[in-house]
């Protein structure tokens, strides 16, 4: 599915994939444009910023696909509503968070598991897709919960002319019989797809009864997880009925689809992460800035006018070396302190990886606009290490004209470095090896769950995916009746 | 360890830590114009010497770490 939805095109893909009559590979770049164009993926494990309101993730997601709505503010939020209306999100939880957990641990309470699904819905639809697939859209949820969400994406399928395809691992019968069609796989392999109704001819095919409907579901799961391939012959058929159900939309859309500007790309992406990393975290910033202040009070403490002069005109031999030690602190710390922002890298990783892959803004974006979001703590930061620490230790140059001009002169220094400090942690984090980098030069070795994560991820990159094929599940698709 | 005590083999390393740009930097905001910034010159603490020039190197190394992420993440598609 991640192959057909276009969020795969590295590794060994073999094969061609046809859309509407026209076969094309899937590591293409016409192939990865036409399918994000058109295609809407709904992950297993939905992510939002938990500071985001429901209202604002859906912007956020049509802002990105489609642009700004041309006919004004009211229109827009007016479709919003609308969107937010059909997937069922209470009005009065529209503009409170979403909820869950900060990166550094912080608990935001918001919306329930079945809510979040269905403002992950409300989100693709929003993109105005052609085609929706959903990984486990049901898991995690009660059977009530489960039953409403199918129950909407069938209802959203038919008035929207759009198709779905759902993969569900153990549909209860309630979500089962909301399906039209039945994809069956087994061990990579297609077993059986045709319409639901005609489930009889494939108990027929392997010689067995149909259960009541009830154990329908479970029995069909149970088919496919023996199922021997030298003992059957390949059944699968190959129908076009998806391209018949959404074939001329698809063409429409893919002609007709204007991308949004990448300066309005930019602009929402670097909105989003001001928002909801900095403005709505200020508890993550201020503990960013207090951590700096600390620090330079230390400093300012061990160090305590050593680099003071009497005479105007020039520190002594004895008092530049001690200057010398303090120096080497204080750069120090704008080189070692932004590794403490790592939590909120990690944090942002799954978030970037989820969204990213479904093509809604380039990676170069993401990377510009935390870099200058960070660059702006930093300036903020080094104000308070300067501010702190040039008093305390007496850093003025003796020969400068006036104090303003060498507090000017230590804070663009100080600045600078925080800056560079801060790029070289962004170099590692993409490299995913900073949290090795920071367990070690941090001392913290006790956090062994970051240690162990970043290694994994290390080699999640190097070793084959091969472990991922071979499940036995069931793909329905439920086109638009 | 100031540098002129340190192994030849090892002390390339200097040039390629930003570390260096920002000490460096630092001591000049604090001692240039002063008779004690002979001590600079002596610790080998003088290229470049100026502070301008010192901030110009950091922030070529900003740029050029910046544009390193900036593209080995456009470069990362795996998704899982």
């Amino acid at each position: 599915m991640d192959i057909l939805s276009g969020r795969k095109s590295l590794g060994n893909l073999t094969g061609e994939m046809s859309l509407l009559g026209e076969t094309m590979s899937p590591k293409s770049n016409s192939c990865q444009d036409i399918l994000r164009n058109v295609v809407a993926y709904v992950p297993q494990n939905e992510q939002f910023f938990p500071n985001q309101t429901p209202e604002e993730a859906v912007a956020f997601a049509a802002n990105l696909k489609l642009g700004r709505d041309e006919r004004g503010d009211k229109m827009r939020k007016k479709r919003i509503d609308q969107t937010l209306d059909l997937v069922g999100i209470p009005y009065e939880a529209r503009k409170r968070p979403i909820g869950g957990v900060l990166a550094g641990g912080m608990i935001i309470r918001g919306l329930s598991g079945g809510e979040r699904k269905r403002l992950a819905l409300a989100c693709a639809v929003a993109m105005r897709p052609s085609l929706l697939f959903f990984d486990e859209i049901t898991s995690g949820l009660d059977s009530e919960n489960a039953v409403l969400v199918i129950d909407l994406i069938k209802k959203m399928c038919q008035n929207m002319n759009v198709a779905a395809v759902v993969v569900i691992h153990q549909p209860s019968y309630e979500v089962f019989s909301h399906f039209d069609r039945l994809i069956l796989l087994s061990k990579g392999k297609c077993v059986y797809s045709d319409k639901l109704d005609s489930i009889q001819s494939f108990y027929n095919r392997v010689g067995r009864s149909m259960p009541e409907k009830y154990l329908l579901p479970n029995d069909i799961l149970n088919i496919a997880s023996n199922w021997d391939k030298h003992k059957h012959e390949d059944t699968s058929t190959h129908t076009n009925e998806l391209a018949k159900t959404c074939g001329v939309k698809l063409l429409q859309d893919i002609k007709s689809r204007k991308k949004p500007s990448t300066w309005l790309q930019f602009k929402t992406v670097l909105n989003r992460q001001l928002i909801n990393h900095y403005v709505r975290n200020l508890t993550n910033l201020f503990a960013r800035v207090l951590i700096f202040g600390l620090t330079a009070l230390l400093l300012g403490a061990v160090f305590w006018k050593i680099a003071e002069t009497e005479n105007d005109e020039s520190l002594s031999f004895e008092q530049a070396k001690a200057s010398f030690g303090a120096g080497i602190f204080i750069t120090q710390v704008f080189y070692l302190l932004p590794f403490a922002q790592i939590s909120t890298f990690f944090f942002d990783k799954n978030l970037f990886a989820t969204e990213s892959s479904i093509g809604l803004y380039p990676a170069w974006i993401y990377s510009l606009s935390q870099i200058l979001l960070e660059l702006w703590v930093m300036v903020l930061c080094a104000l308070v290490e300067t501010s702190i620490a040039v008093p305390m230790i007496g850093l003025w140059n003796p020969s400068s004209s006036s104090k303003v001009v060498s507090f000017v002169t230590m804070f663009s220094v100080f600045c600078v470095s925080g800056a560079c400090g801060n790029a070289i942690t962004m170099v590692c984090r993409v490299y995913t090896l900073s949290s090795v980098f920071c367990c070690l030069i941090m001392n913290k070795l006790t956090s062994y769950d970051l240690l162990i994560n970043s290694i994994v991820d290390i080699y999640s990159h190097v070793l084959p995916r091969s472990h991922l094929l071979g499940r036995s599940c069931m793909h329905s698709c439920v086109p638009c009746s | 360890m100031p540098y002129p005590f340190m192994e030849d083999w090892i002390s390339w390393l200097q040039w390629i830590s930003p570390i260096k740009y920002s000490f460096q930097g630092f001591n000049w905001a604090l001692l240039r114009g002063t008779y004690t910034a002979a001590l600079l010159e002596q610790l080998e603490l003088d290229s470049p010497a100026s502070v301008t020039s010192n901030l110009c190197i950091l922030i070529g190394v900003f740029v050029l770490c910046a544009s390193a992420s900036v593209i080995a993440l456009s470069k990362q598609k795996e998704v899982r």
